[in-house]
């Protein structure tokens, strides 16, 4: 037998199950993103706020368990998110540390997503996601995706999948994190009994998160065959919506602020951050903008079908 | 022998545009060459293989699968390479094919394994480690006719396998095809414009013309004029041969510059030439049966389309 055959060998092998085959996409797009300098900087960026956040935690704690705390622990508080941080802190009732404590973390933790994060997100996902789509139009690689088992699900699922998993890496590893940082610092493991719902909390404020925007940045790189386009057109619709949405606001139309904010993606999010995190009194527009929200998804994804379905047929 | 691909009656239409127009064609293992002008619906045909689009009317099965409800089995018994240019943006040759084979359902490693050994098949040598967008218009063809067969599929569909090579590469890449079919017993759907490659590569010939199968034949049938016939070359001018060869009866067709074409029905025929022309002092270059050439074949079968549409 030749040490090196170069002549054609058939296979005999087993093959992977049909189920993963959009996993094989999502791998390699996550390993192709990974590759970019500024995205591997981004994301350890993105782990910064969770252990800024962590300090709020720390200090919180300190002042549950020492009265003496309590003074640093409020000027910390307002040097970190102002007066409404002070007063977050403050209406907690540090004598009752069981209930106080899930207001001050909900709280931290719906910081945490809407502020650092949100902003890390929008970030992140106009990094990634505009070449996803739009590069294998250019390259007309669809055709070498769908002459395989694939199906045109299996490939937007696949890339649908690397943007979350970045958005899941920068938002709700930290925010876990941050949870499982302040359970350690709590004077014993019966606080989970008082605090086990922030996981699950967490978990579905980063898929309000993620699915809607991972949707819209997809929709954006299948319509058009240049990336900076879909870039473009990503930032564009976060920026308009929180200028215009900002404009409306410090016009003071206050009667109308909640409605508004339905015109900014961010604060359409944030509304319904807030009512998983139950954090405030649920607005009336929160449900409307959870609905808003499953509207886009599903209208982006359909156009991404459409568009993926329409690119193989050319 | 159950055929690799039997359809009946497969119409697609684009709007107005009919693109299939009945499609009957039963395609055994092997190499088959599927010619036809632009437009005349190779592509479409091999899109609805695929299932990459739907066929209006009409069934088939492609390797025991039906045409349209098994698709994804279709998909996976199939290598095909199409005719754009395609490529993933990013990833190296070696890492391209890798994931191709992924694709196909092969294991990570094993799929880098058999990455490498394909892309020495297809003679491709340090480059599979550079970025694709980086690799010739040749580079390029190799790699799509790897990631073809790299998960090792019965049935190859090859879109213009050789457009773009020069003409070494491109012997080279017919060579590999007639190995896989000859070695491997991958049969072979081989689409293209280019008739010398289907003359010395296919078994089996398809021509399509305004969305219609115009003939379906083993080459060598096709190649076979319908009656007996000699083509003799010779050295200089065949005017005295021809006046000879008529005044022993036989029954000269065509000439056409130093060939002649002449019927073949005496058993002598051959020393009858030989003696014309050592009576008429004419030298001979060659005696042979004549053979229909493929370019005549596909012109008068696109011409008698045309005719019947106009």
């Amino acid at each position: 037998m030749p040490i090196h055959d170069l002549g054609y060998r058939a296979w005999e092998g087993r093959l992977g199950s049909e189920a993963a085959r959009w996993w094989v996409i999502s791998r390699t797009g996550i390993r192709l993103a990974w590759r970019s300098r500024l995205l591997r900087r981004f994301v350890l960026l993105a782990w910064l706020p969770a252990m800024y956040m962590g300090i709020a935690f720390f200090m919180w704690e300190q002042a549950a368990s020492q009265p003496e705390m309590k003074l640093a622990a409020m000027q910390f508080f307002r040097g970190f998110g102002g007066q409404q941080a002070a007063e977050v802190f403050s209406t907690a009732s540090i004598t009752d540390p069981a209930s106080g404590r899930h207001e001050v973390w909900g709280w931290l933790l719906l910081v945490f997503f809407r502020q650092p994060q949100g902003v890390l997100m929008a970030l992140v996902v106009g990094m990634i996601a505009p070449p996803l789509i739009s590069q294998d139009i250019r390259s007309r690689a669809l055709l070498l995706y769908f002459s395989r088992p694939i199906t045109r699900w299996e490939y937007i699922v696949g890339k649908f999948a690397v943007v979350a998993f970045y958005v899941l890496i920068i938002t709700t590893a930290p925010a876990l994190a941050l949870y499982t940082f302040g359970v350690l610092l709590s004077p014993d493991l019966s606080v989970l009994k008082y605090t086990w719902d922030f996981p699950p909390r967490i978990l579905l404020c980063s898929l309000v998160l993620t699915i809607p925007t991972t949707s819209v940045a997809l929709a954006f790189s299948s319509l058009t065959v240049r990336s900076y386009q879909a870039g473009f057109a990503w930032f564009a619709t976060w920026a308009v919506g929180f200028i215009t949405y900002e404009f409306v606001r410090g016009a003071s139309i206050e009667e109308c602020s909640d409605r508004w904010s339905l015109v900014s993606l961010h604060h359409t999010l944030g509304l319904v951050q807030s009512w998983i995190f139950n954090i405030t009194e649920r607005s009336p527009a929160a449900p409307i903008a959870l609905a808003l929200l499953g509207l886009l998804s599903v209208v982006s994804l359909a156009i991404v079908f459409q568009r993926v379905t329409a690119c193989t047929r050319q | 022998m159950e055929p690799i691909l039997d359809l009946t009656d497969i119409r697609k239409d684009y709007g107005s545009v009919r693109a299939l127009d009945g499609v009957a064609l039963r395609i055994n293992a092997g190499i088959t060459g599927l010619l036809g002008p632009n437009g005349a619906g190779k592509t479409t045909l091999i899109k609805a293989v695929l299932g990459l689009v739907g066929i209006g009317s009409g069934s088939g099965t492609v390797l025991g699968h039906r045409l349209g409800a098994e698709s994804r089995a279709i998909r996976a018994k199939i290598g095909y390479m199409p005719e754009d240019d395609c490529y993933l943006t990013g990833l190296s040759g070696v890492e391209m094919l890798q994931f191709a084979a992924c694709l196909s359902g092969l294991p990570r490693i094993e799929a880098l394994r058999r990455a490498h050994e394909i892309l020495d098949f297809c003679g491709v040598e340090q480059e599979r480690y550079r970025a694709v967008e980086t690799y010739s218009t040749g580079m390029r063809q190799k790699l799509k006719f790897a990631q073809a067969i790299v998960h090792d599929p019965p049935l190859l569909i090859l879109d213009e396998p050789t457009a773009g090579l020069d003409p070494e590469e491109r012997e080279a890449m017919l060579s590999r095809v007639r190995v896989l079919a000859s070695r491997a017993g991958k049969s072979v759907l081989l689409s293209t414009h280019i008739l010398p490659d289907v003359q010395t590569t296919c078994q089996f010939v398809v021509i399509m013309s305004r969305g219609q199968v115009r003939v379906a034949e083993h080459l060598v049938a096709l190649n076979r004029p319908s009656s007996p016939t000699l083509q003799v070359q010779v050295f200089g001018d065949p005017g005295r041969l021809v006046e000879a060869m008529r005044g022993r009866g036989l029954d000269v067709r065509e000439q056409s510059g130093d060939t002649l074409t002449l019927a073949y029905v005496q058993d002598d025929v051959y020393s009858m030439i030989w003696q014309c022309a050592r009576t008429c002092g004419v030298g001979l270059r060659s005696i042979a049966p004549a053979r229909n050439s493929l370019e005549q074949i596909f012109l008068e079968a696109v011409a008698e389309e045309s005719d019947a549409h106009s």
